[in-house]
């Protein structure tokens, strides 16, 4: 939207176009077809047949980060990824959102302790939107982080300034 | 067969049709089947019986003991409370980092009271990291309410105390009174009369208990009935007890969920 | 765009005078003015129809792919999933347009735009009924190739300015491809032209009015031993011209990162995309034109009634169900055949594809002659 991006007061007009372009974006949340370890293999499970990502329109996996919308850390996150994964997120246009999958790109996990190889959370190198434990989680648990993310997209703003709002999170 | 010169091609291009044509057949039969997607929310996914999820932690039970927090191989229990000796532990927290969990389960297994336990609960999606540290205690510091709670139990524990020594008076004494009564029947029922000893229930043999040798094994039959009927109501109460439990087993389950 | 049309609209010489183009010929009667006004009508109109299709071809991929994949597909956004494709269009109407630094800046905007101009003009030039055709040239079938190939100038600059060894790759793949292909391509519809002695896509769907059940004068059942290979063979090199899979290798997902349009972002890639879906709906309808009966509704005699307004609606209608099947196929074998190597491609086209078209175009030479 560039110059006109949270420029103007809001009115009628203002929220309209937010709502709209706030549908579309929740309704089309491309991610990006990177996988990093064990939690990956959930996140392909959740765009087959029984989990079904494309309902949501989110399940067009997009090879290239300048055309995808998400990117799911899905899995161990290493001090040699690490520089990759905030490439791949540099090059991804706005508006971008991360997901953090499973314990090890939420916090460490199990290496927490004694990884000495292991970046301790993936929000100590890029911003995170969502985070879902479990190691993996189920399917179902990434479904639940990519609608909290919908929930979240839904409150933007676009247009409108944006206003000091207190964000009552934890809701999935 | 064998294929040469021409056939090659010819043999190549049936071939391509025909898998081709195979190929798009079974596509085409699939597009009729029904789906097999589970439309998570609102269809639910049913999970394995032994599935490990979210924790949940039966408070009342913890005795406080550190065996989950000792046992978890990525630390992610922290446990830390005041021991008030002969009351009830001062909770301050119980938190699970899901940062860490890895759902191993290995937590629930040292425990001597078997009072955690892995749910079957998933659905966690939270904005912030720090609300994956999660505190499985219902009492978080002690309120005044908490106080009154411990004045409370302490009062209940000190009652039930009471009422146990009350009783177990009573059983005594009536024990005693039973012992007396039947040392005295024997003396007054002995006699010729005797009978073959019928199997029917003790009370009713008591008037025709037989000889005066065997009536001390015979009464020792109805008391020892009686002091069991005795502590059937006690085991009410224990049932009782164990189902308020029941209660603070599910809220804990509640907060292990953390919807 | 709309110099591509005015062009198309200047250079070649307007045939038929009835319908759109006869709107558009007395607009253009009022000097220039009313030309570009015709122009730009003609534009809207066909940018309108050009990106209303992808949106009903990407709905219908979705849901059709998860259904041959057991699963529903997008269900969630409108009544079926109806609008998803429109959210989906908004949504890069909306995204960060990114230009890399080191990229050839403006090869890098015009090259979309060529790639689509290309694909809106093509669709210029396909008639739905004997009147509804925007523009009816004695060179139809002649300007549509040649339109077809423009895009893969628009691929290859697109690559080229992208400054990044995929892209690179893909629009290289994509112009061996485009190029081999175009010789079956070609040659099938030469075999087309053999049999009408027309280059007009209308008057070969005119031609193919009656016979037997309305179908015997159908260019495949009329010379079925050499036109339904022939048929068989453009479609496939179609498949190949569309870059849909299994031919889709110019953005092979496992190999190249997406190809061409890899460092496209936002709404210059959906241009790509629009363009991919819209060559699908052309290359159905010249597909159809040329072997399937154009605008004759099979098995009911004498339906192919021409100037009244029901006769049109029908044909209209029959057009685009018949392309609207094709296109079914087209993404009916996306999801049943895996993407073949290039070399299998190569082989694909010089060995079997080439022979198969020219044997059946020398047969059809044979078969006009006898008839």
């Amino acid at each position: 939207m560039g110059a006109l991006e949270n420029s103007l007061p809001e009115n009628v007009l203002t929220t309209s176009v937010d709502r709209l372009v706030n549908w579309a974006r929740r309704s089309s949340v491309w991610p990006m077809t990177f996988g990093l370890a064990c939690c990956a293999i959930e996140m392909m499970a959740v765009g087959c047949a029984h989990y079904d990502l494309d309902r949501f329109g989110a399940g067009a996996f997009r090879a290239t980060p300048r055309q995808s919308d998400l990117m799911i850390v899905a899995g161990t996150v290493t001090f040699k990824m690490a520089g990759l994964i905030q490439r791949l997120y540099d090059q991804m246009p706005d508006p971008k959102y991360v997901i953090a999958m499973g314990a090890c790109a939420t916090g460490g996990g199990p290496y927490y302790h004694f990884g000495y190889h292991v970046v301790k959370g993936i929000d100590r190198v890029i911003p995170v939107d969502v985070y879902v434990p479990g190691c993996p989680p189920r399917p179902e648990a990434l479904i639940d982080g990519i609608m909290a993310l919908q929930a979240k997209i839904d409150r933007e703003y676009v247009l409108r300034k944006k206003q000091e709002t207190v964000v009552v999170g934890g809701e999935a | 067969m064998k294929r040469d010169g021409a056939m090659v091609w010819l043999g190549n291009i049936k071939d391509a049709l025909w898998s081709t044509m195979v190929g798009m057949g079974i596509t085409f039969r699939h597009m009729f089947k029904k789906p097999v997607t589970y439309q998570y929310p609102e269809d639910v996914v049913p999970v394995a019986t032994r599935y490990r999820g979210m924790h949940f932690l039966e408070q009342d039970k913890c005795i406080a003991c550190r065996a989950c927090e000792k046992a978890c191989p990525v630390d992610c229990i922290e446990i830390r409370f005041l021991r008030h000796p002969g009351s009830v532990n001062e909770w301050f927290e119980f938190s699970l980092d899901y940062n860490k969990c890895m759902f191993c389960e290995l937590c629930c297994s040292p425990c001597p009271e078997d009072c955690i336990h892995e749910g079957k609960e998933f659905g966690f999606a939270r904005y912030e990291r720090s609300e994956l540290v999660v505190d499985l205690t219902t009492w978080k510091g002690l309120r005044d309410v908490d106080h009154q709670r411990i004045k409370e139990a302490e009062e209940e524990k000190k009652r039930k105390a009471a009422e146990m020594a009350a009783k177990k008076k009573a059983a005594a004494a009536k024990k005693a009174a039973e012992a007396k009564k039947t040392a005295e029947s024997p003396e007054a029922k002995s006699g010729p009369s005797e009978t073959a000893k019928p199997a029917s229930d003790p009370e009713g043999s008591k008037p025709q208990t037989p000889k005066p040798k065997i009536p001390k094994g015979d009464a020792k039959g109805p008391s020892s009935k009686k002091t069991a009927e005795e502590q059937k109501p006690q085991g009410n109460q224990n049932k009782g007890k164990g189902s308020e439990k029941g209660k603070t087993k599910g809220k804990g389950k509640k907060r292990g969920g953390g919807k | 765009m709309t110099v591509l049309a005015f062009l198309s609209n200047g250079t070649v010489e307007l045939q038929g005078a009835s319908g759109a183009t006869g709107i558009l010929k007395g607009l253009a009667a009022y000097g220039f003015w009313g030309y570009l006004l015709a122009a730009l009508v003609g534009f809207a109109l066909l940018f309108g129809i050009a990106s209303a299709l992808p949106i009903l071809f990407t709905w219908a991929e979705r849901r059709v792919s998860g259904r041959m994949q057991q699963r529903w597909g997008p269900n969630r956004v409108g009544p079926f999933g109806l609008i998803q494709a429109l959210a989906d269009g908004i949504k890069l109407m909306f995204k960060e347009d990114i230009i890399p630094a080191q990229a050839d800046k403006f090869l890098f905007m015009v090259a979309p735009g060529i790639v689509l101009a290309g694909m809106v003009s093509a669709f210029a030039l396909v008639p739905l009924s004997d009147s509804a055709v925007i523009v009816d040239t004695s060179l139809g079938l002649y300007l549509i190739a040649a339109l077809l190939s423009l895009e893969v100038i628009g691929v290859i600059m697109a690559g080229w300015a992208s400054n990044n060894k995929w892209s690179l790759f893909g629009a290289m793949r994509e112009a061996a491809q485009m190029v081999s292909y175009e010789i079956p391509f070609g040659l099938c519809i030469l075999l087309a032209v053999v049999s009408y002695g027309s280059l007009s896509l209308r008057e070969m769907s005119l031609a193919q009015a009656g016979g037997f059940l309305n179908v015997g004068n159908w260019l495949i059942f009329h010379n079925p031993f050499f036109a339904l290979p022939a048929a068989v063979v453009f479609f496939i090199a179609a498949l190949a011209n569309t870059k849909r899979a299994p031919f889709d290798l110019p953005e092979a997902e496992s190999e190249l990162v997406s190809g061409f349009h890899t460092e496209y972002s936002g709404f210059r890639f959906s241009f790509f995309f629009l363009e991919e879906y819209a060559s699908m709906f052309v290359i159905s309808a010249i597909l159809v034109s040329m072997f399937l009966g154009g605008w004759n509704l099979p098995f009911v005699p004498g339906s192919a009634v021409t100037g009244s307004f029901g006769g049109e609606l029908l044909a209209v209608f029959t057009m685009l169900l018949k392309s609207f099947v094709l296109v079914f196929v087209m993404i009916w074998i996306r999801w049943t055949l895996p993407r073949i190597r290039i070399d299998q491609v190569m082989s694909l086209c010089y060995k079997y594809l080439t022979p198969i078209a020219f044997a059946c175009l020398i047969g059809t030479c044979w078969w006009e002659l006898a008839a």
